[in-house]
């Protein structure tokens, strides 16, 4: 038997420069080397930035809700409760496209309809006047009052409509 | 070994450092052992390149019955076997350089020198065996196995190889 290192010598060694050379060569032909490495990298790198950006969404969501809540808790009290009728009108409104569909269906209930679509045309077009005078932000009591009544007829007619069956819901 | 066998085991999973290490363990073994089939160092290292790919590639095959270096070995010869079947390789002959220092230097490099010209003259077969019976230090079994010979062939193409060098030892020293 022959140690190897009295048979082998020092020319039978590849160098430093040699075995990175085949290392490097080996590593962009082995997919589990070269190339899964760097896309599984780009992947962990990709599910990061879609969770910082989950994260930077969600925050600037909850910054903008406070920032609106804040601005809305600062409005004075009549101001507020306008908005409220206001957004439970919208609400109605947005259901009142399912009389016509009805209407159609019975001709006599038909009238009826239409009356009470005329009644909530006429308090709109009554409310938006007046809130153009008031812009707003006017708080007179006695504006304040005739806006709370308007908006307190149309929710009537509303429910009118929904106990009548016109209002699909 | 067993450390062996647990890269073996990472590197079928994937895990690079495990590629890695079986890499700087094996290359040069692999390379000095190719070495002695071509004086082209750039030949050697392609065959250990093709050899590392093969193995890497297909290493979820290698079932741990042999040794991992021995199934390196494997590839490596038949790589170099290839590219032997399509030219003719440039036959071992020392640098001008070598053979100054062969000249005035120490015996030991000179029975080196003189041993690599010899089994240069071996067909690849006997200075397979010749090498990695006596100077890698595997098996008959191992040999066979890594050469896809006979164990019978392993011993005797050894036999012929150690009867070829010693009649050309014998020649040098009548001189």
């Amino acid at each position: 038997m022959i140690r190897p290192d009295e048979f082998y010598s020092a020319d039978d060694m590849p160098d430093e420069n040699s075995r990175t050379k085949m290392w490097r060569f080996i590593e962009s032909r082995v997919p589990l080397l070269g190339s899964r490495s760097s896309s599984s990298r780009d992947y962990r790198i990709f599910l990061y930035g879609m969770a910082a950006s989950i994260v930077l969404m969600l925050a600037l969501v909850g910054a903008w809700t406070l920032a609106m809540q804040a601005l809305e808790n600062a409005q004075p009290e009549p101001i507020r409760l306008e908005r409220a009728y206001v957004s439970a009108i919208q609400e109605f409104e947005r259901v009142v496209p399912s009389v016509a569909a009805k209407a159609d269906a019975k001709p006599r209930a038909a009238d009826e309809l239409k009356q009470r679509q005329e009644q909530l045309r006429l308090i709109n077009a009554a409310v938006t006047d007046l809130r153009r005078e008031t812009n707003g932000r006017d708080l007179s009591p006695l504006k304040r009052e005739r806006l709370r009544q308007l908006y307190s007829q149309e929710l009537k007619i509303l429910q009118q409509m929904i106990e009548a069956g016109d209002i699909e819901l | 070994m067993q450390e062996e066998t647990v890269w073996i085991t990472k590197a079928k999973e994937g895990n690079q450092h495990a590629f890695r290490e079986l890499y700087a363990t094996h290359a040069d073994p692999l390379y000095r052992f190719l070495r002695q089939f071509s004086s082209d160092s750039d030949q050697v290292e392609e065959w250990v390149q093709r050899a590392f790919i093969k193995a890497f590639l297909h290493i979820g095959s290698f079932e741990g019955k042999s040794r991992f270096s021995s199934w390196l070995f494997r590839l490596g010869l038949n790589e170099m076997k290839m590219d032997v079947r399509r030219t003719q390789i440039v036959a071992f002959t020392p640098t001008e350089e070598e053979q100054e220092e062969s000249d005035h230097g120490a015996e030991r490099f000179e029975w080196k020198q003189l041993m690599k010209m010899w089994m240069d003259e071996l067909d690849e077969t006997k200075r397979g065996v010749f090498i990695l019976y006596e100077v890698e230090g595997y098996s008959h079994a191992e040999i066979a196995s890594l050469l896809g010979i006979a164990e019978s062939s392993s011993r005797t193409l050894l036999m012929r190889a150690k009867r070829y060098l010693q009649d050309r030892w014998n020649k040098e020293n009548l001189r």
